[in-house]
C-alpha cells in the first residue's frame, strides 16, 4: 500500500486499481503503525469506498479509523447525487443516528460527592440498559411511533421530554427533514416501539462526569462549561429500529448493484444512487431512524433530569441543560465548495468551523461543539469545529478512541482483577448488567482517546475546549 | 464445528459441517455462545420458521438476524432445532425451534447484537464438507 504523509497528521493514498479519487486519513505515527499491525485491513476498506460512483474527492478517514463493515468505522465520504453519486446504507452503520449529548449542569464534583452513589442507582434502575433493553412501561403509545419518525427530538419535547431550548443545541434541530415513516417495515416499527428511552448494550453507556482540565477558557464559557463543573454524556442511537432498516436496505440494494453499475468490492458496500427510488426510500427511512435516534436521547436527558431530582437536586440546584448532541452515522446534505454534496459519515461527527449557519447561535463564535468520548476510566473530550475541517475533512472530526482490544482478549486480560472495584478505588462507580460487558469495555481495551485528539488539532480539524472525566459510569 | 473469531472490534463465526444444514445448525450454537456465558439447554416453547434467499450465505444472514430478533425482541431463546433446507427457485429453510424465555440474568447476557452482516460473508464447499463465516456488529 502506498502512503504518502503530506503534511504533518494528514497521509494519502493516491489512486489505484478502481479508486476514483484518492484518498487521505488523519494519523500520527503511532496510528498508523496500529493500522500497518492490522495489514492496513481498515485502510483497504477506505479506498474501496474511494472506488464508489460519484464520490467527491477525497475518500476521508479520521484517526480513529478501524476496521469495520463495508466501511472503516471513522470514514468520511461525500457523494455529488448529479454525477451518479450513491447513498449506502453501511456507509451509515447498523446504527443510524448513533451519537453523544452532553448536559452541563450548575453542580461542581464536589456538590455531587455526597449522593454519587444514590445518583448511580437511580440512573441505573430508571435508564433501561442492556440486551434488548425495553421500557418496562412503554413512554410512546404505538399510535404515536410515526409521529416520533417524522418529528424527532421535537415529538419528545412536545410530550413533555425536556424543553423548547433543547432543541437548538441538537445536530440539524434534532429532526431531520424528509422522513418516511412508510419506508420504515413493521418489523423495525415493532423492534423499536418500546426502547425508546433506552440505552442498549455493548459500548452504549451514559455517564455522569466532572470538567478536570480546560484548553480553551473562551470557548468553554461559551459553551457553558467550566472547572469543576458535573456533566452528563448520553451514547446511544436508534436502537432495533434502525439495525432493522439498515439490514433490510442492504439486502434490498444488493441484488440491484449490477443494475446501478456499481461494482461492490464488499457486499456491505451496497449503494444505489441518490437521485434513484432506491436511494431516495433508503434516505427517508434512514431520517426516520435517525429522528427516533434523537428523540432515544431527548427522553434519556429527561430521565436524567428526574434522577438528579429523586436524590434530592432541585432543578435549580442541578441546572441540567443541553450543551450539544450530535451524531456519528448518518448522511446529509450539505455544501461544501459551493456544491451539495451527500455526506456519509460512520464513526465520524460533523465539525463545521465558526461562523456556519448550522452552528447555534450562541455557538456560532467558536465553532460546533464536537463530542468525544473515550473510555470508562479514563477521559472524554469536548472540542470546537474548525475552519480547517471545512477546508480538509467536509467539515468532519473524529468520534471516540477506536478499540485496541478485541472483546475476548478483554475478557481475558480482566478476569483476574476486579475492574468495578478499581474503578471504585478511583473514584468511579460503575453499574452496569452484566460482569461480560465491563470486562469487555475495559479502559485498556479501548486507545488512548487523547492520541486521537491530538491528531485532529495539529490536523486543524477541531480546537480542544476541555476535558471530562467520569464519576457514574452506567452500561449495558 | 462452530468457532466464534474476534478480531479487534469486530466478531464473528466460523463453521464447518458435512453439510449447509449442519452450517445452519451450527451457526445457532454460535450465536448463542456470542450472546451468552450460560446459553439455556432445555425449552419447551416452540416457534416455527420459514426463511427464503438466493444464496446460502444470504440465508445464513438471514437466519441468524431471525435469532436475533427472537431473542433481543421477542425474549424468547433457541434450544433445539429442527429444520430442512431445499432449494427450488431459491433456497428455503424451514422448520421449528424449541426454546424458552429470556432470563438474562441467569443465562449470562453477554452483549446485545445489532445484526448480522455480509462484510467478507462466505458459504462454500470446502474439503470437510461446508464452510462459512460470518461477522456481527456489536
Amino acid at each position: 500500500m502506498e502512503i504518502e504523509l503530506c503534511s504533518p497528521f494528514t497521509y494519502r493514498l493516491k489512486r489505484r486499481g478502481a479508486m476514483r479519487v484518492e484518498a487521505r486519513f488523519f494519523a500520527s505515527p503511532e496510528i498508523l503503525a496500529g493500522l500497518e499491525a492490522e495489514n492496513f485491513a481498515a485502510l483497504e476498506q477506505l479506498a474501496a469506498v474511494a472506488s464508489l460512483p460519484g464520490i467527491v474527492e477525497p475518500a476521508l478517514a479520521m484517526p480513529d479509523i478501524h476496521w469495520g463493515y463495508g466501511f472503516p468505522i471513522g470514514g468520511v465520504a461525500a457523494f455529488d447525487p448529479n454525477a451518479g453519486g450513491v447513498v449506502s446504507p453501511g456507509g451509515v452503520g447498523y446504527d443510524i443516528n448513533c451519537g453523544v449529548r452532553l448536559l452541563g449542569s450548575s453542580l461542581t464534583r464536589e456538590d455531587l460527592l455526597p449522593k454519587q452513589v444514590a445518583l448511580a442507582d437511580s440512573l441505573f434502575s430508571t435508564i433501561p440498559s442492556g440486551l434488548g433493553s425495553k421500557q418496562k412501561q412503554r413512554l410512546v403509545p404505538a399510535s404515536e411511533l410515526d409521529s416520533v419518525l417524522t418529528q424527532g427530538a421535537g415529538w419528545a419535547v412536545q410530550n413533555g421530554f425536556g424543553s423548547r431550548e433543547d432543541l437548538a443545541h441538537i445536530e440539524s434541530e434534532g429532526c431531520l427533514a424528509g422522513a418516511d415513516p412508510a419506508g420504515v417495515s413493521e418489523r423495525a416499527h415493532s423492534r423499536g416501539g418500546n426502547q425508546l428511552g433506552t440505552l442498549g448494550s455493548g459500548n452504549h453507556f451514559l455517564e455522569v462526569q466532572y470538567v478536570d482540565q480546560i484548553y480553551d477558557p473562551e470557548i468553554a464559557q461559551g459553551f457553558g462549561i467550566f472547572p469543576g463543573q458535573v456533566t452528563v454524556l448520553i451514547h446511544t442511537g436508534s436502537r432495533g429500529l434502525g439495525h432493522q432498516v439498515c439490514q433490510e436496505y442492504v439486502e434490498r440494494f444488493l441484488p440491484k448493484a449490477g443494475d446501478y453499475g456499481i461494482e461492490l468490492p464488499d457486499r456491505e458496500l451496497a449503494a444505489a444512487p441518490i437521485q434513484s427510488p432506491d436511494g431516495q426510500s433508503y434516505l427517508g427511512a434512514m431520517a426516520a431512524a435517525a429522528n427516533f435516534a434523537f428523540a432515544n436521547r431527548q427522553i434519556i436527558a429527561s430521565l436524567v433530569r428526574d434522577c438528579f431530582e429523586a436524590v434530592g437536586f432541585t432543578p435549580n440546584q442541578h441546572g441540567l441543560r443541553l450543551i450539544y448532541d450530535l451524531a456519528h452515522n448518518n448522511a446529509k446534505f450539505e455544501e461544501h465548495g459551493g456544491q451539495r454534496v451527500l455526506v456519509h459519515r460512520k464513526g465520524a461527527t460533523r465539525a463545521f468551523g465558526p461562523g456556519s449557519s448550522a452552528i447555534p447561535t450562541d455557538y456560532r463564535a467558536y465553532g460546533q461543539p464536537v463530542l468525544v468520548p473515550g473510555d470508562m476510566g479514563r477521559y472524554s473530550f469536548v472540542l470546537a469545529g474548525s475552519q480547517g475541517a471545512m477546508e480538509q475533512s467536509f467539515g468532519s472530526c473524529c468520534h471516540g478512541a477506536g478499540r485496541q482490544w478485541s472483546r475476548h482478549r478483554s475478557k481475558r486480560e480482566m478476569r483476574p482483577r476486579n475492574l468495578p472495584r478499581e474503578l471504585a478505588e478511583a473514584g468511579i462507580t460503575l453499574r452496569a448488567q452484566s460482569r461480560a460487558t465491563v470486562d469487555e469495555e475495559a479502559p485498556e481495551a479501548y486507545k488512548d482517546v487523547a492520541e486521537v485528539v491530538r491528531v485532529v488539532a495539529g490536523a486543524g480539524l477541531a480546537r480542544p475546549v476541555a476535558r471530562l472525566k467520569p464519576l457514574i459510569v452506567v452500561k449495558g | 464445528m462452530v468457532r466464534v473469531i474476534e478480531h479487534t472490534a469486530d466478531t464473528g463465526l466460523e463453521i464447518i459441517s458435512p453439510t449447509p444444514e449442519g452450517v445452519l445448525s451450527e451457526a445457532l450454537v454460535g450465536i448463542l455462545e456470542v450472546m451468552f456465558a450460560n446459553p439455556p439447554q432445555q425449552g419447551s416453547l416452540e416457534r416455527r420458521f420459514r426463511l427464503e434467499a438466493p444464496d446460502l450465505g444470504l440465508l445464513l444472514v438471514r437466519f441468524l438476524n431471525e435469532v436475533i430478533y427472537w431473542v433481543q425482541n421477542l425474549g424468547f431463546v433457541p434450544v433445539g432445532l429442527e429444520a430442512s433446507l431445499s432449494r427450488d427457485q431459491v433456497w428455503v429453510w424451514q422448520g421449528k425451534v424449541q426454546g424458552c424465555e429470556l432470563e438474562a440474568l441467569v443465562q449470562g447476557f453477554k452483549t446485545e447484537i445489532k445484526s448480522a452482516t455480509l462484510h467478507r460473508l462466505s458459504f462454500t464447499p470446502c474439503p470437510e464438507g461446508w464452510c462459512a463465516r460470518i461477522y456481527l456488529d456489536l
